[in-house]
């Protein structure tokens, strides 16, 4: 472990720690009292991650226009710092008045009772029934509802459709499971030249959580079980998990991936699937969208299968929530409707994310963005893992989830990497439950 | 630190080279004992290690301005002769976009900056003054405990000290921010000018206080041109920490106005999942070191006696 490891792995736990220390320090909120009915006014402060802060700019310029006596603040915060950053602002009880957050970091903040409940006035909006389950469950406990899925960052396993047309490779038989993924990957070989059947960063933790992850919630399981605050590893006798190593150790033996894979961290992800020099990739339409136009024609995109069929999504991308304490609370909810609203909503590919209502599908709509839809029409196969610790087991750089890909994939054994999994899993699970 | 201790071994190696040079201008003066043929190697191999030593701090800096000019999508794919000639302005447009406010985040750094060098200065000058030239019962001890703190790095009570700017009202605050860059460089500096005063003989100040002289004046006028070296030792360690400090600025600032340069540069660069920006990044790094490179090379003399002064007396 290097330095800047353990002082973020430290950083991190102080940040829970205190976050732990600070639950129920502020002035409760309660959506149902007269706070939100009132007109509001004055400034609304709002946090948002820097991976998300262009869409949100555009969106807090339109809403300033739009809103005479109503006027939001802006501030990023970088994405690894978010959480440190919000659990010291709230320990100073001087939080914001939203927080835009990383839908997965959103369980540990509602699950210290930091947050505002929102119950009252989320199921009351009309499109409540529209909302992205995946998002939704993560700020759903205790039942209550602590705040309100903004927008969405899915994986999906994109594919260049001139790359498979070449190597015959009938596209709908990537959803069919690992086996005829493999052969695929093995036809595209052929094609021999500077094309890589399948694109992977092997070193990179948060990708590989984001990517991986979906094969084995296919089959239906994950990797903790038992309720929220309680929960252990399930990694040994994971059979989904066991079968998705190895399909990606088989992808590396069979120099199905490029060699660059071992170190690839993931900075320059997806350059070469917009390049046109790669088969499939499971990526984000954020790191797609950005390809020169004619390559983007070429790209589709399924859900990621598991094993044997079946298919899943990562729901990753924001929840929005009004920390307990914050001083316009009427105000952030008018942004946080705003932000959810159709028009807002149906303008988000054009950012890089996708919409987190169904109801934004429209026959317009799936013409101007045709690799947006899947995940919408396919809302319940949208899953994000609800635990206290995703940010220690997936997505640093010391996390249990990229040591076990790295031992099974490349240096090990499966057997083996799960073996050590397990016990690092519990470990740190019994720790950030404590 | 990296980049300190590769000026420190930049400065040092300078020193000696220079050293050399004086050397061998001497013995030429004396009448050189030395074979001219061993002259000519020596003179080959010196200007060999020169270039060396220029080429591998140089072409890394030629590299980051070259690519700070081509695209993102030109960096970051596969290297190919057609699309290394892309050149543009393209990164500079995008970090100094109005909306990235990152013309704000530059200014703020250079308040805080040279806040936090001047005031650390002045206060290292005095707390070395008075450690080293006064003598009075524990200041051996208060020394050590001064150097203690240097043995704690403040991520680790980030939290408390939020708590206590926060309860200071100095949280979105520049001057929150500079008090709290001096606390933290305060120890080195003192250890610098501790040294540096150390260095200069009790027999100098005592004639001038002799002469009439008060204690402010000795220092201002007498004891102030030995100890230049050391003082811009001091400055510019505290500058260069302040203009590269992050995590101090994140937590303790949350308005985007009053953001430094670190945390504006970030912003801008890191995108999801860790994926990163080369074309601003390079661009931002590009900006970022131009003031650096400025105060270096104008305190590049003081730094290096500094330095060794340090070294000796510690």
């Amino acid at each position: 472990m290097d330095r800047r490891t353990f002082l973020a792995g430290g950083l991190l736990g102080a940040a829970t720690l205190a976050l732990a220390g600070c639950a129920g320090a502020l002035p409760q909120i309660d959506s149902a009292s007269s706070a939100f009915e009132k007109k509001a006014t004055g400034t609304v402060n709002v946090w948002c991650r820097a991976a998300t802060q262009t869409g949100l700019a555009s969106l807090v310029t339109s809403f300033n226009k739009s809103h005479s006596d109503l006027k939001v603040n802006l501030t990023p915060i970088p994405d690894a710092q978010y959480v440190t950053k919000l659990a010291t602002a709230i320990r100073g009880g001087q939080p914001p008045d939203v927080v835009d957050m990383d839908d997965i970091n959103s369980v540990l903040f509602a699950y210290r009772d930091v947050f505002a409940d929102l119950t009252h006035v989320v199921q009351g909006l009309d499109y409540y029934k529209d909302l992205s389950t995946g998002h939704l469950d993560l700020v759903k406990q205790r039942g209550k509802i602590w705040g309100i899925p903004y927008l969405a960052d899915n994986s999906m396993l994109y594919y260049n459709t001139d790359i498979l047309k070449k190597a015959d490779v009938d596209p709908a038989s990537l959803t069919k499971g690992f086996d005829s993924l493999m052969a695929a990957a093995k036809k595209i070989k052929k094609l021999g030249g500077d094309v890589q059947p399948w694109s992977l960063t092997g070193a990179a933790a948060g990708i590989l959580g984001f990517t991986v992850q979906p094969n084995i919630w296919a089959t239906g399981t994950d990797m903790q079980i038992g309720t929220l605050g309680k929960q252990t590893g399930h990694i040994v006798g994971n059979d989904a998990l066991q079968r998705t190593l190895e399909f990606y150790r088989q992808l590396w033996q069979d120099k199905l991936v490029s060699s660059g894979a071992y170190a690839d961290q993931g900075t320059t992800w997806g350059a070469d699937f917009r390049a046109g020099t790669v088969g499939m990739i499971p990526i984000s339409w954020g790191s797609v969208y950005t390809a020169d136009p004619a390559q983007l024609a070429k790209f589709d995109a399924v859900l990621l299968s598991g094993p044997d069929g079946g298919s899943a999504f990562f729901d990753g991308g924001d929840n929005m929530c009004i920390p307990n304490g914050a001083a316009n609370p009427g105000g952030g909810w008018e942004f946080m409707k705003y932000a959810t609203s159709l028009s807002t909503q149906a303008a988000l590919p054009a950012g890089g994310y996708f919409p987190t209502r169904s109801d934004v599908l429209t026959p317009s709509y799936e013409k101007k963005y045709p690799l947006s839809i899947l995940p919408l029409k396919n809302l319940d196969k949208g899953y994000a893992p609800q635990t206290l610790a995703y940010n220690l087991l997936y997505n640093q750089t010391a996390s249990p989830f990229l040591a076990m890909f790295r031992e099974a994939v490349f240096t090990g054994t499966v057997s083996g990497a799960l073996k050590t999994g397990q016990s690092t899993w519990d470990r740190i699970l019994e720790q950030s439950q404590a | 630190m990296s980049t300190a201790t590769a000026r420190q071994t930049s400065g040092a190696s300078g020193a000696s080279v220079a050293g050399s040079r004086d050397t061998r201008t001497l013995k030429h003066h004396q009448g050189s004992v030395n074979h001219p043929r061993d002259t000519r190697v020596k003179r080959t191999l010196y200007v060999i290690a020169g270039v060396g030593s220029a080429l591998i701090f140089g072409v890394p800096l030629f590299i980051a301005i070259l690519r700070a000019f081509q695209p993102n999508a030109t960096i970051v794919a596969s290297p190919t002769w057609s699309s290394f000639w892309h050149f543009g302005w393209q990164n500079f447009e995008a970090i100094f976009s109005p909306q990235q406010h990152l013309l704000t985040g530059l200014v703020n750094s250079l308040i805080v900056a040279i806040s936090t060098a001047v005031i650390t200065a002045v206060v290292a000058t005095m707390a070395g003054y008075g450690l080293s030239k006064f003598r009075f019962r524990g200041s051996r001890f208060f020394f050590g405990l001064i150097l203690l703190t240097m043995m704690v790095p403040f991520q680790a009570i980030l939290t408390p000290l939020y708590l206590q700017l926060n309860a200071m009202h100095l949280t979105d605050s520049l001057i929150g921010l500079i008090l709290f860059y001096v606390t933290v460089n305060l120890p080195f500096g003192t250890f610098v000018m501790r040294n540096a005063f150390d260095a200069i003989p009790d027999e100098l100040e005592d004639s001038a206080l002799v002469d009439g002289a008060s204690r402010t004046r000795v220092l201002l006028s007498v004891l102030r041109p030995m100890l230049m070296p050391g003082a811009a030792t001091a400055a510019l360690y505290a500058f260069l920490a302040a203009w590269t400090e992050f995590l101090g600025a994140l937590t303790f600032l949350t308005k985007e106005s009053l953001y430094t340069l670190p945390v504006a540069l970030l912003n801008l660069q890191v995108g999801a999942f860790g994926q990163v920006n080369y074309g601003t990044l390079v661009a931002g790094s590009v900006v970022a070191m131009i003031p650096c490179i400025a105060l270096y090379v104008g305190l590049q003399r003081f730094y290096v006696a500094g330095l060794s002064s340090g070294a000796l007396k510690g």
